[in-house]
């Protein structure tokens, strides 16, 4: 039998970590700048947002490369003063996995806010306090349900894009074979021993997160319930 | 002294209403939806209004095209009418949230006998504790000017007697305007020295009510 690469294992979830704080952090800024606000043209930008979510991955891709390939308008500069290419590189695993989790986190950021009463907010504006202190003393204490269950879900999406990252990544073994794409090669390739322990490992870290958070939400409600 | 007038487009209506009051407390009283929360919302800064003017004790917090003083610095206590506390805070990270003064604050607690109440958090105490402990917390940012917005609505009929008087009694220690919205005529009649009868948006009359507390 042949040694095992894991390198699909280290890099999936470099890519899945990096991606998620970076849609955590701007998915809760741009949720806390538009859900809550009324402006024309509001639903035109909610639907950019969330459109990743309902486009086939392979859609998403194709968007990509239109903007970040040789010939787009973000890739033909960044080829031309830089040197520098995003397509078939760990950069595009990265923007992929960015793009098609951003709509979990925005849309799970978005009703968090939304839950409690906007009361809460203004009664602690009233009594002096600056935005950014109710931010954190207030919006984000009472929204973390919710955003914690965007974290998850969008560290998931990430971990299994497929589509999107094969589009604008390839396949390039040590650089952009991230879990799903170690597992479509390996099986068009017979080896179904390295295929099922993607497979297991995948399923494992995805039924973990799930397991992880229905047990953190539980103890929570609990929690405040008492 | 309070001394507004306030001039705003509603969805339905133009609310349009000037009051001055001393040191007293004077109730907005009419039906839901004719603009008596909007007219708190513009005394604290909350919603801005098109035209006209708000004076607070010697300041002008605002003045049509000229001034707007930012809702932190009004220096305005605004009991919320579900008191909007905060969930996740006991009852004294509640009250100290916006505080000028410890021994104050917890002086106040005691006044409105929630010491007890410090370690709980809002939900497991009862609907007249909630509204004691909103009260004390508007009132730890030693305000300028108290609004209360149907603050007994949600009290039973003994609570909300226990309630007006623990007011009137605030009221005498303070010293300073409250204005109150209710849509409870026995509310208006027990606790203000004038009630403004309010509708569409529009001060249609204004009485003088109880004596007793003056």
């Amino acid at each position: 039998m042949n040694e095992m690469d894991y390198s699909p294992l280290w890099l999936s979830l470099k890519t899945a970590a990096i991606a998620t704080v970076f849609v955590f952090i701007i998915g809760i800024f741009l949720a806390r700048l538009i859900s809550r606000r009324q402006f024309f043209g509001k639903s035109v930008v909610e639907a950019i947002i969330l459109l990743p979510l309902v486009l086939p991955p392979t859609v998403v891709g194709f968007g990509l490369l239109f903007i970040f390939g040789k010939h787009g308008f973000i890739g033909k500069p960044l080829m031309k003063y830089f040197d520098f290419q995003i397509v078939f590189s760990w950069y595009g695993v990265l923007i992929a996995a960015i793009v098609v989790a951003f709509p979990l986190m925005y849309q799970s950021a978005a009703a968090a806010f939304q839950q409690y009463d906007p009361n809460i907010e203004n009664a602690a504006r009233t009594m002096g306090a600056s935005n950014w202190r109710i931010f954190w003393t207030v919006s984000f204490p009472l929204a973390w349900p919710g955003l914690l269950s965007g974290l998850v879900l969008t560290f998931a999406r990430a971990l299994g894009e497929f589509g999107a990252t094969l589009m604008i990544a390839g396949y390039i073994k040590g650089v952009t074979d991230t879990i799903p794409l170690a597992i479509y090669f390996s099986v068009e390739s017979g080896k179904m021993d390295d295929a099922k322990l993607w497979v297991a490992i995948i399923v494992a870290l995805g039924f973990s997160a799930i397991l992880w958070l229905n047990w953190w939400s539980r103890r929570n409600m609990q929690k405040h319930t008492r | 002294m309070l001394d507004f007038h306030i001039v705003k487009q509603m969805p339905h209506f133009k609310l349009d209403a000037a009051i001055q009051a001393s040191d007293e407390i004077i109730a907005l009283f009419g039906p839901s939806g004719s603009g008596k929360t909007t007219i708190l919302n513009c005394l604290a800064g909350l919603a801005k209004p098109e035209e006209g003017h708000i004076k607070l004790k010697d300041r002008t917090i605002y003045e049509s095209g000229k001034a707007n003083v930012s809702v932190q610095d009004r220096r305005i206590g605004y009991l919320f009418q579900d008191y909007a506390l905060f969930p996740h805070k006991t009852v004294w990270k509640n009250i100290s949230y916006g505080m000028k003064n410890e021994a104050f604050a917890k002086e106040l607690m005691a006044q409105l006998n929630i010491e007890h109440l410090a370690n709980q958090y809002p939900k497991a105490i009862s609907g007249g504790e909630k509204q004691r402990v909103a009260l004390a917390r508007a009132l730890a940012t030693e305000p300028d000017l108290l609004l209360l917005d149907e603050p007994f609505s949600a009290l039973d009929e003994k609570t909300r007697m226990r309630a007006h008087e623990e007011l009137l009694r605030i009221h005498e220690i303070w010293r300073i305007p409250i204005v109150l919205v209710t849509h409870q005529h026995t509310d208006a009649k027990r606790l203000a020295s004038r009630i403004y009868y309010i509708e569409r948006g529009q001060i249609l009359d204004s009485e003088a009510a109880s004596l007793q507390h003056i």
